[in-house]
């Protein structure tokens, strides 16, 4: 059963390549690379096309390589990517040769203006549908919490991607749960991607060179999140000469040095970042505040090598950690650790193989010291991943993905240690342990100017394995059986096929319709009872007992740009069925229990809705405005008399408007406002007593609404003059979050009325009004 | 563990947070029956009931004054509780003893709700001791019951504090996992303490059985701002909200140091 799986991807593969290959004999290819000439960074999605042959254009892969192909002749190369000069280039296709283009930036934002107009209207004609690049320059310049770029907090922005509300830096994607988006880090997992319990995300702007988010129609590459993926890539490092860029803001500093380790062969990136609100800490004489620590920091790195034109390595990492603590009596720290060694190896001219070798971690540890009692909590959730991906540029209509990977799941829920003088004992709840593996290809195909689709299919797996004891239980949570499993012997493995499909047609040059489907199984789940997500939430992967998560979603697009290329417009709707979802019996005990499993119920889901989506891409203004109209419902034995339910996610509608405005050379202004219906949340209908003590009584799940949430920041941001012949820029901005000071909900409570004992009142607590903050940016 | 996390993270929000009394239109709900019933090895054995009322309403809750109240146990001794105020239902020549299994049975309104509970073997309250910690800024006293936790079997503790006299309303709830076997000097924290020096402080402590204990938890979760409130599951069948626990009970009073 098993192996057919394989073998039938793997006869359909060699099927497909065979077909292919014969009918390309007598055509030249020409392979290579796109650069920034400046910096040596590899351009990812830059576009090559042929000016004698319209309709025909390939872009870049993820490492910057591109392979096209064409009967002989002469031809005129056009390369083109955004904020960069076009390059037009004669070529005589008469044998296969390699062309590397290094491309010049635009020196400022006003040419950009002009020349990105001529840019071809990719969103309309690529057969991908719920797909968003965040463009960093436009990122940098939108207004901020206390002036810290986020990327995480940008894409909150995007239609269908909503916000989890202040002080949090989860994001819900088209009704998904926030455990439901894979967030990956030079194509390392990050588990936990928030600082502060959630008021920063993990990703320091400073040292990312591109963000893609998949909130629909993914590729067969990715797998092992139902909602989304962020795919988000470091910046290489700059391997012609040195650069410091760095920035100084209200709470936190950065600092970036990037430069060759050998010229043009290869480059480094070091980019840090540390909060210093803990200092200011320090300076209080009272003991009872100064002995508080506070703060997170940040550090990414990269490096990269070519051996030759054919070999290119690139080893990446990343640490971040919180530190939290209050005198001796309470400490915690937390974060993730990632690292990613790749190697880019050019096959053949039209073969591009990158094999990663991946590592992530996430723990955390608590240190709680009362009297003579001293113990430590800790942690942690661990990865190692092999992968191994190939792009096979057939010709120019026919592109295939295929590759693989194996990623080995280590899960230790909790272990107590205690110091010697203590009362208490040390405690141990046994590891998890996980293989997750997938096959994958996907095929992207032209069959004519008009229609483009990319269908793939993702062959994944996930084994339980031992060593460990695994239980079963009753339908009531009882312990009926245990399975003392040895180690590397499985005692679950769920293998599913996740099909992909998208297909877009063109109406005429400037519109057109798209269609998806997809299938996405996720095999980790995110146990979190707190209203705002916790560092120590927990990770669980399958077991006997949990079962994978499965999405199904199709969704049907009409896009359509100006003639003149100023205005994009489009409108997505979506349908998503969801299986095996996970939810808590009432009363669960999450945290640090060894039979959790029995705490878990599982159910059903839907979510739909419609996305609007209009944007100015060039010009003095530009900017967006996205509208969505979604429901998102779940349904659990046992809960609100087995009917479906509202998701806490379920904001009905949601409203962003973002403007950015260049007045001249040096300033810029940005705006944004956000509007959204409260989540659905559970309140009490009445109250009793017991214990001498008033306590609510509870009738439905997510039967009420919070408040609605709006919001609205400004920024402005001053250059220093310009000057091409100075390496040295700096920048000012100037924001504030929530101008208007909205008083949006953080929680409700509900508490004995404190004027009126007799009472009983909701109290609101709600964070950050009208918060300003300065950032001064420099580069040189 | 959750309850220092979600402390931590009160103090950080605390930082930028502000807070306000608002107006939600709630649902109306039916009344419903509440029963806490207590059977104890030191006071005699109480029943209450009374009624839910609706969330805007006043904390008077309707007390039952129509039903029949028996405890008995399982040497087939059946005690009739009479009703000394209304909606309180006693019994003073019920004591509990412990090891001994209990059975509520409560007839009102043509239903009838039973339930049953174990009380534990007492473990003895040794000693109040009392140290402050530094937490969030602030120096807090704590409370330290300290006990010797019996090894072979699972325990499950509950400890109400008085200060002065008044009951403190935070829940102290706890099981073995971390102590089992061992002395136990787990503080009661109170992260809004009012406790001063010179205060009395008086201790009662519970030993409670397992059904008791994820009960008493569930309450705990209401405190702590869960996600997702539920009312905690009730021992008690036949859908009543409440609980019937036999449990030991004992008391230790300490005053705060200069």
């Amino acid at each position: 059963m098993q192996k057919t799986g394989f073998e039938r991807i793997f006869l359909w593969l060699l099927f497909v390549v065979a077909a292919f290959t014969a009918q390309a004999q007598n055509k030249f290819t020409l392979n290579g690379v796109v650069r920034d000439k400046t910096s040596g960074e590899l351009l990812i999605g830059a576009v090559i096309q042929l000016k004698e042959i319209p309709g025909i254009g390939v872009t870049t892969n993820a490492y910057g390589f591109y392979s096209i192909t064409v009967k002989p002749g002469t031809y005129t190369v056009m390369v083109s990517y955004a904020g960069y000069v076009t390059i037009n280039e004669k070529i005589n296709f008469n044998s296969n040769r390699e062309q590397n283009f290094n491309m010049v930036p635009l020196t400022n934002t006003l040419q950009e203006v002009v020349v990105s107009s001529k840019k071809k209207n990719e969103n309309v004609a690529k057969p991908l549908m719920g797909v968003d690049k965040l463009n960093m320059r436009e990122v940098n310049q939108l207004p901020v919490l206390l002036g810290e770029r986020d990327v995480l907090k940008s894409i909150q922005l995007l239609p269908g991607i909503k916000s989890a509300g202040d002080g949090n830096s989860g994001f819900f994607v088209r009704g998904g749960g926030a455990d439901q988006n894979l967030i990956l880090l030079d194509e390392a997992p990050v588990y936990n991607a928030s600082h502060l319990l959630g008021f920063f995300s993990t990703f320091n702007s400073d040292a990312i060179k591109d963000v893609t988010v998949y909130k629909g129609g993914m590729p067969a590459q990715y797998g092992g999140r139902l909602s989304s993926v962020v795919d988000i890539k470091m910046k290489d490092g700059n391997d012609k000469e040195y650069h410091v860029d760095g920035g100084v803001g209200l709470i936190a500093s950065r600092l970036t040095v990037e430069g060759p380790i050998v010229k043009n062969k290869g480059s480094f990136i070091i980019s840090g970042r540390r909060t210093y609100a803990d200092l200011f800490l320090k300076l209080s004489p009272d003991s009872a505040i100064n002995t508080n620590t506070l703060y997170f920091y940040d550090l990414n790195l990269k490096a990269n090598y070519t051996l030759n034109n054919k070999n290119h390595l690139y080893l990446s990492g990343y640490f971040g950690r919180d530190v939290l603590g209050f005198g001796e009596t309470f400490g915690s720290d937390w974060g993730n650790a990632t690292g990613t060694f790749r190697w880019n190896h050019i096959v053949s001219n039209k073969l591009f193989s990158n094999t990663s070798l991946i590592f992530s971690n996430y723990n955390y540890v608590i240190r709680i010291k009362s009297g003579t009692d001293q113990f430590k909590i800790t942690s942690k959730i661990q990865d190692w991943n092999l992968k191994q991906d190939f792009d096979y540029f057939i010709n120019n209509n026919n592109k295939i993905k295929f590759g693989g990977n194996i990623i080995h799941h280590t899960v230790s829920p909790g272990a107590i240690t205690a110091s010697a003088t203590s009362n208490l004992k040390s405690a141990t709840i046994q590891n998890r342990y996980s293989y997750e593996s997938a096959l994958y290809v996907s095929h992207e195909l032209s069959f004519n100017d008009k229609l483009n689709i990319v269908y793939g299919l993702r062959l994944s797996n996930l084994s339980a394995v031992g060593p460990g004891n695994y239980y079963q239980y009753d339908s009531n949570g009882n312990t009926i059986d245990t399975l003392h499993v040895p180690k590397g012997k499985a005692v679950a493995s769920y293998w599913n096929l996740e099909p992909r499909f998208s297909a877009s047609y063109l109406l005429n040059t400037y519109a057109s319709l798209k269609f998806s489907y997809n299938r996405n199984v996720q095999n980790l789940h995110l146990l979190s009872n707190s209203t705002v997500g916790a560092p120590t939430d927990l990770w669980l992967p399958s077991t006997n007992n949990v079962k994978p998560e499965i999405a199904d979603q199709v969704a049907i697009g009409y896009y359509k740009n100006s003639k003149n290329q100023v205005y994009e417009f489009s409108v997505e709707t979506y349908y998503k069925w969801l299986q095996n979802q996970i939810d808590y019996r009432n009363g669960a005990d999450l945290q640090a229990n060894d039979n959790v499993e029995s705490e878990l119920i599982y159910g059903i889901g839907r979510a739909y809705g419609i996305e609007f989506f209009a944007k100015k891409k060039v010009g003095k203004l530009t900017g967006w405005i996205g509208y969505t109209l979604s429901r998102t419902e779940r349904k659990f034995p046992g809960i609100n008399n087995n009917q479906y339910f509202p998701a806490r996610q379920d904001q009905t509608h949601a409203i962003t408007v973002v403007g950015i405005y260049q007045v001249n050379q040096r300033w810029s202004l940005s705006a944004n406002w956000v509007y959204n219906t409260g989540n659905a949340v559970t309140y009490p209908s009445g109250k009793y007593r017991v214990n001498d003590q008033t306590v609510f009584l509870y009738t439905e799940r997510n039967g009420y609404r919070m408040p609605a949430y709006h919001r609205l920041d400004i920024a402005a941001t001053v250059q220093n003059k310009h000057n091409p012949y100075r390496k040295y820029q700096s920048s000012l901005t100037f924001g504030v979050y929530n101008v208007y000071g909205r008083e949006n909900p953080y929680f409700i409570t509900f508490i004995d009325d404190p004027n009126n004992p007799n009472k009983t009142v909701a109290q609101q607590t709600s964070l950050f009004r009208f918060i300003p903050s300065i950032t001064w940016n420099f580069k040189f | 563990m959750r309850v220092v996390v979600y402390i931590a993270l009160l103090f950080l929000t605390g930082l930028f947070s502000c807070k306000k009394i608002i107006n939600i239109d709630l649902k109306n709900v039916a009344p419903q029956l509440v029963i806490e019933g207590t059977v104890t090895n030191s006071s005699p054995a109480k029943v209450l009931l009374s009624k839910t009322v609706n969330f805007s309403a006043d904390n008077v809750f309707p007390p039952v004054t129509d039903a029949t109240v028996t405890i008995s146990d399982l040497y087939g001794n059946v005690y009739p509780l009479l009703q000394t105020s209304p909606g309180t239902y006693t019994n003073n020549n019920l004591i509990g003893t412990p090891g001994a299994t209990y059975r509520l049975q409560v007839v009102q309104g043509g239903n009838t709700y039973t339930a049953s509970s174990t009380m534990p073997q007492q473990v003895n309250l040794d000693a109040l001791l009392t140290d402050n910690i530094v937490f969030a800024g602030k120096i807090i006293p704590i409370i330290q019951p300290q006990y010797t936790d019996p090894a072979n079997v699972a325990n499950y503790y509950w400890f109400i504090e008085y200060i002065n006299g008044i009951e403190n309303k935070r829940i102290f709830v706890w099981d073995d996992n971390l102590t089992n076997g061992g002395v136990s000097t787990r503080p009661l924290i109170e992260p809004d303490s009012t406790i001063n020096a010179g205060d009395t402080i008086m201790v009662e402590m519970r030993c409670i059985d397992k059904p008791i204990y994820q009960y008493v938890r569930g309450l705990q979760d209401l405190q702590n701002n869960a996600a997702t409130p539920a009312n905690p599951i009730s021992n008690i069948s036949g859908g009543v909200l409440g609980y019937f626990s036999a449990h030991t009970r004992q008391r230790k009073s300490v005053i705060i140091p200069q």
